[in-house]
């Protein structure tokens, strides 16, 4: 068997400094010229290789502006941050969701990160002195911070550590209010939802899984977006006082950008089929670029959609919690077409042109970024065969992207495609005046473009691969494929769409899904014989709402309610026999 | 049995109901809620969570140039809601008060207070899609009458006032406006209490101080409008009253 490789996750070309790569678990600092190896976690000391292996592939990696500090950010609830310089680990620190990205400020002395819970904290660059997180290279593996993350008591007690010892300038100007508000003290009987850990401070939160998020180059203003089409703008620190929102998007935004040379413009992407352009202060939409009909050919990652049958639904009820795989699949025959699914991954701007990638598609896109034309511009392709999942702009201009190596038409089976992946991982793409994209990896090969596609290249297992789960958004960001997202969190099931103008009245045709417990997706079912036999698609969830005839809607209902709700917790209970009740 | 025929209390508001929202403010159709009022005329008063209308119903008369608007969040019908909005997750109990409301329009036409053609209600999920259907600064009053406690410490996270949704009530409501809260559960009072004091686009404003300014009506009705509230009478509990006022800070 020949070996396997991880593919290139960040790449980071910054004048004067090393290129910086990530790839699975690993971070390699390599020469800009030469394409030699200056620094490698590979030789990190054991107790950092175990701690970077536990954490699983680096997701985010993100260098502050003055080349210092990287953070990363991976699977688990760490926030790492590493000095440049000698790719040290400074020390690790547990937040309390799983992060989706992280930001660092101006001045590099805050990280600001999103979580999939759909909060935005910030962390003081280093964490006070004394605490458990830290880690010096002389130490045995890191200590586990005491404290458990989420809703358990521990995490009151944080709470009392609430200012951040470090003094930023905004801690100073912040008024005693502002700083109550950002680390919500619990109150005595109960612990509040959004409590900190590790030193964060509270800035901002969305009701929905955050996709994405950007802060202005001056600092002032976050822009968050998130699965349920929002795009919001607030100030920054002051992550409470909302600016504006920019609404117009139909499907979950994935990526967000502001150029750098249009500072008042925002651009998005997501599920839709066109990107957005902004004023993003006033939150006006200026226009939409089509862009489904140019990208659709190169989405080579399809995603398989559900449909089960009436008589299926009662086992898979109970598989519901799984998507990922093959469980739903195991009853029932059913077909599980595949289709394509758009989602814009990354948007960047390069002299008047917007650069960008959908992921699962093997191609880089560019488009005119031209304001106020009737015509819908071009939009111009460069195809790699294999899908993109990442990109990134050199001093030079140049457009370095990584490639999914390993991928292959027949599915992440045991195939390797015949092609050897050396010379594949990354490409060299020009942007010409007109919008073309071409590439150029073949005609000038720096040393370290070889480097990158060779000797760089740290080996993989086949589990570490299937591990990576590149492309698990294009299941989990749709509302509508009838899939649940599979967070701790409840958040999402399937969905409704934004529509123009609401509809009046939405007959009782499908079964909807109501989840009613905390972290499983519960089935709150009202009993109904239709509901049972017009079970169609959907985990088996639920019953539908009877008919509007049979409401009683009286002070009887009320108390009948009321008297549901004081039982409160039995609610689960209840569903469990609701369920037998059926069957 | 007979009791899983009724609507279930809870409707989780992290879910995907299907529901339909407007994809923002502009794209929303207030006309066809307040048919009897003049088109772009937007709901100033918001119901969060009406239940069975009663306050909405009984502002509509003593503010009848003011649109109010209820919301549901119960699943399956939805109805629509009006200038006094009233927005509600529960589908039959949103259907209840949008039939309950053409009834009252149709016994009252030619009212000129009582007309009640300026109150609707919308079934939404007020704590994802608010800022779809208000826009910055465009209500004067927000009102969460007996909210669902969510007891349990892990549903704290759904509970209507949080240290993040305060924000997007702040964003919908002007500066000056005010929000109106009530309990009967303590622990909930004490909850919504603190996060409010501690955030800072608002500050708290005492029963008296509504009253001096002329909001006496609606601390009434607030006490004493809803079904809730009735039934919580009838029960000899206590009810907490906690209202804060929406103010700006510096940059």
């Amino acid at each position: 068997m020949s070996p396997r490789f991880f593919p290139y996750s960040h790449l980071e070309f910054r004048s004067g400094i090393p290129v910086i790569a990530v790839s699975g678990f690993h971070i390699q600092l390599i020469h800009a010229s030469t394409g030699a190896v200056l620094f490698s976690t590979l030789n990190s000391p054991p107790y950092i290789q175990e701690s970077l292996k536990k954490s699983g592939p680096i997701r985010c990696a993100v260098l502050d502006n003055s080349n210092t500090h990287l953070v990363t950010l991976a699977d688990d609830k760490k926030l790492k941050v590493w000095k440049l310089d000698g790719l040290q680990l400074l020390h690790e620190r547990e937040l309390p969701k799983r992060p989706t990205s992280a930001t660092c400020t101006l001045d590099g002395q805050t990280i600001v990160v999103a979580d999939k819970f759909g909060d935005v904290f910030s962390y003081p660059l280093h964490p006070p002195p004394g605490s458990e997180s830290q880690i010096s290279t002389s130490a045995p593996l890191p200590q586990e911070d005491s404290t458990t993350p989420g809703e358990s008591i521990s995490v009151y007690a944080t709470a009392d550590i609430t200012l951040p010892a470090v003094k930023t300038s905004s801690n100073k100007r912040k008024s005693k209010k502002q700083k109550l508000h950002e680390n919500p003290p619990a109150p005595r009987s109960s612990l509040a939802s959004h409590v900190p850990t590790s030193d964060g401070t509270l800035v901002l939160g969305h009701t929905s899984l955050l996709t994405c998020f950007l802060l202005t180059a001056d600092n002032k203003y976050i822009v968050t977006a998130d699965r349920d089409e929002h795009i919001r703008i607030s100030w920054y620190p002051q992550g409470f006082c909302i600016e504006s929102f920019c609404l117009g998007h139909t499907q979950f935004v994935s990526a967000v950008h502001i150029p750098s040379d249009r500072p008042g413009t925002l651009i998005s992407g997501g599920g839709d089929a066109e990107l957005k352009i902004w004023d993003w202060r006033s939150g006006k939409h200026e226009m939409d670029i089509p862009i489904l009909d140019s990208v659709k050919p190169y989405i080579k990652v399809k995603v398989k959609s559900y449909t089960r049958t009436a008589s299926t639904n009662f086992t898979e009820e109970q598989a519901d919690r799984s998507r990922e795989g093959t469980e739903d699949q195991e009853s029932a025959p059913h077909a599980s077409e595949e289709q394509a699914v758009l989602a814009v991954q990354k948007i960047r701007t390069l002299s008047d042109h917007i650069l960008f990638t959908v992921t699962g598609g093997s191609a880089l896109f560019s488009v005119a970024f031209l304001n106020g034309t009737s015509t819908a511009p071009s939009v111009h392709a460069v195809n790699f065969g294999k899908p993109v999942l990442n990109f990134t702009i050199a001093p030079d201009k140049r457009i370095w992207v990584n490639i999914d190596l390993n991928w292959s038409e027949n599915e992440n089976g045991d195939d390797y495609g015949d092609d050897s992946p050396a010379g594949k991982a990354i490409r060299v793409v020009n942007l010409a005046a007109d919008g073309q994209l071409s590439d150029v990896s073949l005609t000038s090969t720096p040393p370290i473009l070889d480097a990158l596609q060779e000797k760089c290249l740290i080996e993989a297992s086949a589990e570490d691969l299937a591990a990576l789960n590149l492309y698990s958004s294009l299941q989990s960001l749709p509302k509508n494929t009838g899939e649940y997202d599979g967070d701790d969190d409840d958040l999402g099931n399937a969905t409704p769409r934004a529509t123009g103008i609401p509809k009046n009245i939405r007959t009782n045709t499908r079964k909807k899904s109501q989840g009613s417990g905390g972290g499983k997706k519960e089935q709150g079912k009202l009993k109904s014989q239709k509901a049972v036999a017009e079970k169609t698609k959907k985990h088996g969830n639920q019953s539908v709402h009877r008919d509007v005839e049979d409401v009683v809607p009286h002070e009887e209902n009320a108390s009948e309610s009321k008297l549901l709700k004081s039982e409160g917790p039995a609610t689960e209970a209840d569903s469990e026999d609701i369920r037998m009740l059926d069957s | 049995q007979k009791r899983f025929y009724r609507q279930r209390a809870h409707a989780n508001p992290f879910s995907d109901h299907t529901l339909d929202y407007p994809k923002s403010p502009q794209h929303m159709d207030w006309h066809a809620h307040y048919p009897g009022v003049a088109p772009g005329k937007k709901p100033e008063f918001a119901d969060i969570g009406c239940g069975f209308g009663g306050l909405s119903i009984s502002l509509a008369p003593l503010f009848p140039d003011t649109l109010i608007l209820g919301r549901v969040l119960l699943l399956g019908i939805k109805a629509l809601a009006g200038l006094l909005s009233g927005m509600e997750i529960r589908v039959q109990v949103s259907q209840y008060v949008k039939d309950r409301i053409t009834a009252l329009r149709t016994a009252n036409t030619g009212e000129p207070k009582a007309h009640y053609q300026n109150v609707s209600i919308v079934r939404a999920n007020a704590m994802k899609f608010l800022a779809n259907y208000f826009e910055k600064a465009s209500l004067s009053a927000l009102f969460f009458l007996f909210p669902d406690p969510h007891f349990k410490v892990r549903k704290h996270k759904a509970r209507i006032i949080s240290p993040t949704l305060l924000a997007e009530y702040a964003f919908v409501l002007r500066p000056g406006g005010i929000v109106y809260t009530i309990t009967d559960v303590k622990d909930l009072h004490d909850w919504m209490k603190t996060h409010l004091e501690n955030f800072p686009l608002f500050e708290p404003v005492s029963e008296e101080e509504l009253r001096a300014e002329g909001k006496g009506d609606i601390v009434d009705a607030v006490y004493t409008s809803t079904e809730e509230g009735k039934k919580v009478e009838r029960n000899k509990g206590e009810k907490w009253l906690a209202c804060f006022r929406r103010i700006e800070v510096p940059r």
